[in-house]
């Protein structure tokens, strides 16, 4: 396999720093404790080893994220810019995006935001009820006020910010409360994700057997208030499913971005990197080891793709896609289940659905579709 | 502890920024004063409950029209909004608007839940306790248990504004 062979690139998730300020009970991120910071002659070194290593064959973003990116200091940041420049002279091949907690958000921030261009996404999971049950400090304070100080420091900057709301099973009873949440602090574009098994988070409160139904539920009557808004307010979720009904299907040879080798890469503040699922990075198996394939200070790409631990990774991953592909009625518009999920959920990538397949694909286009179908019938 | 009171609960799938503890009022002298002691609660529970945001902002708009003809909208959306959340209103229930003088008695028949949808808290009275209801806040009656809306004092300038859903009758 060479170079030719994988990505190209799409999204490149950097870490700056594993340490993140709060300590949400939902979190996968196995070393938030960790202060370690990625060093400048580092960064430069990974951006020259992604330019340098064929993968860079389109546009594609540049995610900061991995452990909470406004911890390092705004000027970290003006100098990662600066040498992006000798890539991205004319700013036209990266986006860059910030994954942020919102807690640090204030003026400066939001003026080197604005500086950079750098697109914003906010973690809040609504009310106080909602947010301050799982999203707290290291000494169990929530942390709702400051991160909708944040997201009022973002308005009154003119800055776009989307959200995303992880779903508990007891969000799922608040399509309505969650709806007037963001009406009420301007926010118009969500998305949300799902309380996920991943790294050291090793249940979900969404195991239970009434759940899809549940969630259904909740889809389907967020979705009514959202679309007859007005105006709508912009739903990840449907657009996403809406995007893959009417695209052509999906067949095996069709990998989607996670599953797509270095279609994602993800590089660790020590300079390790791996690809697939972001949530791997820092995790190992007893069977494949550390799931960090090299670092970009001794390893090129060509030797990670001619590595068994790779050839072995990548693999176990197309045998999961290939048994999605013959299990699963929604293989056409899904192309298979993250490995990350699978991984997590059934210890093997070589494995088809989990929780994140049933909730976030498979409901989300069951909800979709029925909207979309409602809307034609209409006209 | 004295005899025991009609128990009043907050409805399951709701949160309400008061809990059922600091709202309920018992009678003390000629006026009411909080109940912070523990009392024995006898029957189902009444179930106090909130209507969202949007569905006031709904209600808002209804009434700019004078013949309210998107009255029977609005509470057809209440409905759907109280039978997503299980606590569905009876089969053919009736949704009726009421201007609530301080003079004015409330027809309480049949009464299956209370609304306040007017821009100031009201009081339900149960046998020997009253229930404040904030801006739009219900209360959700067990069908065997006698309700009355407290009327507004007689210096209000303006009515309570309820939305009273009541069963079919039999």
């Amino acid at each position: 396999m060479t170079a030719a062979d994988v990505g190209p690139l799409d999204l490149l998730v950097i870490q700056p720093t594993p340490f993140c300020n709060i300590n949400c009970s939902y979190c996968y991120l196995p070393d938030r404790q960790n202060t370690a910071k990625m060093s400048l002659p580092l960064l430069e070194q990974a951006f020259d080893w992604v330019f340098a290593s064929g993968l860079v064959r389109q546009p594609f973003t540049l995610l900061w994220h991995a452990g909470e990116p406004l911890v390092m200091p705004p000027a970290f940041y003006d100098s990662a810019a600066e040498l992006l420049k000798k890539h991205d002279p004319d700013g036209t091949l990266i986006t860059q995006s910030f994954q942020t907690n919102g807690t640090l958000l204030n003026a400066e921030w939001c003026e080197l935001i604005r500086r950079h261009r750098i697109h914003v996404g906010v973690s809040v999971d609504g009310p106080d009820y909602l947010h301050d049950s799982r999203r707290r400090t290291r000494s169990g304070a929530g942390t709702l006020d400051r991160v909708l100080n944040g997201i009022r420091c973002l308005h009154e900057h003119d800055i776009p910010v989307q959200v995303i709301t992880v779903l508990t099973a007891e969000s799922l009873a608040y399509p309505d409360e969650l709806f007037d949440f963001y009406c009420e602090h301007g926010i118009r574009e969500v998305a949300f994700n799902v309380e996920e098994i991943e790294g050291p988070h090793t249940s979900s409160s969404l195991l239970g057997c009434d759940v899809k139904e549940r969630f259904r539920r909740f889809l389907s009557r967020f979705l009514d208030l959202a679309l007859t808004h007005d105006p709508p307010l912009v739903v990840r979720e449907f657009e996403l499913a809406a995007g893959s009904i009417h695209a052509k299907r999906l067949s095996p040879g069709n990998r989607v971005q996670e599953s797509q080798p270095f279609a994602i890469l993800n590089v660790a503040c020590d300079g390790s990197f791996s690809t697939y699922s972001p949530e791997l990075l820092g995790v190992s198996s007893s069977r494949h080891g550390n799931f960090a394939l090299g670092n970009i200070t001794t390893d090129t790409l060509e030797s990670v793709l001619t590595s068994p631990r790779f050839l072995a990774l990548e693999a176990e991953i197309a045998r999961g896609i290939e048994m999605c592909h013959e299990k699963c009625r929604y293989f056409g518009f899904c192309g298979g289940g993250p490995p990350g999920n699978k991984f997590f959920e059934n210890g093997t990538f070589a494995s088809t659905e989990t929780l994140f397949c049933r909730l976030h694909k498979q409901v989300c286009l069951d909800v979709t579709l029925d909207k979309l179908e409602h809307r034609k019938s209409l006209t | 502890m004295s005899a025991p009171l009609p128990a009043v609960a907050v409805a399951p799938n709701f949160q309400l920024v008061d809990p059922e503890g600091g709202r309920v009022l018992v009678p003390d002298g000629a006026g009411w004063r909080p109940l912070t002691e523990p009392f024995a609660r006898t029957g189902e529970p009444a179930l106090l409950f909130s209507l969202p945001a949007h569905l006031r902002s709904l209600f808002f708009t209804v009434l700019q029209d004078p013949e309210l003809k998107g009255f029977d909208g609005f509470a057809s959306k209440v409905g759907r909004f109280l039978a997503f959340k299980e606590l569905t209103p009876p089969t053919r229930a009736a949704f009726e608007l009421v201007l609530h003088a301080a003079e004015g008695k409330l027809d309480s028949r049949d009464l299956w839940a209370v609304v306040n949808l007017g821009d100031r808290e009201v009081f339900a009275e149960l046998p020997g306790l009253r229930v404040r209801l904030d801006v739009c806040e219900g209360l959700q009656l067990p069908g065997e248990l006698a309700v009355s809306v407290v009327p507004p004092q007689a210096d209000a300038t303006e009515p309570d504004v309820l939305l009273l859903i009541r069963r079919p009758p039999v």
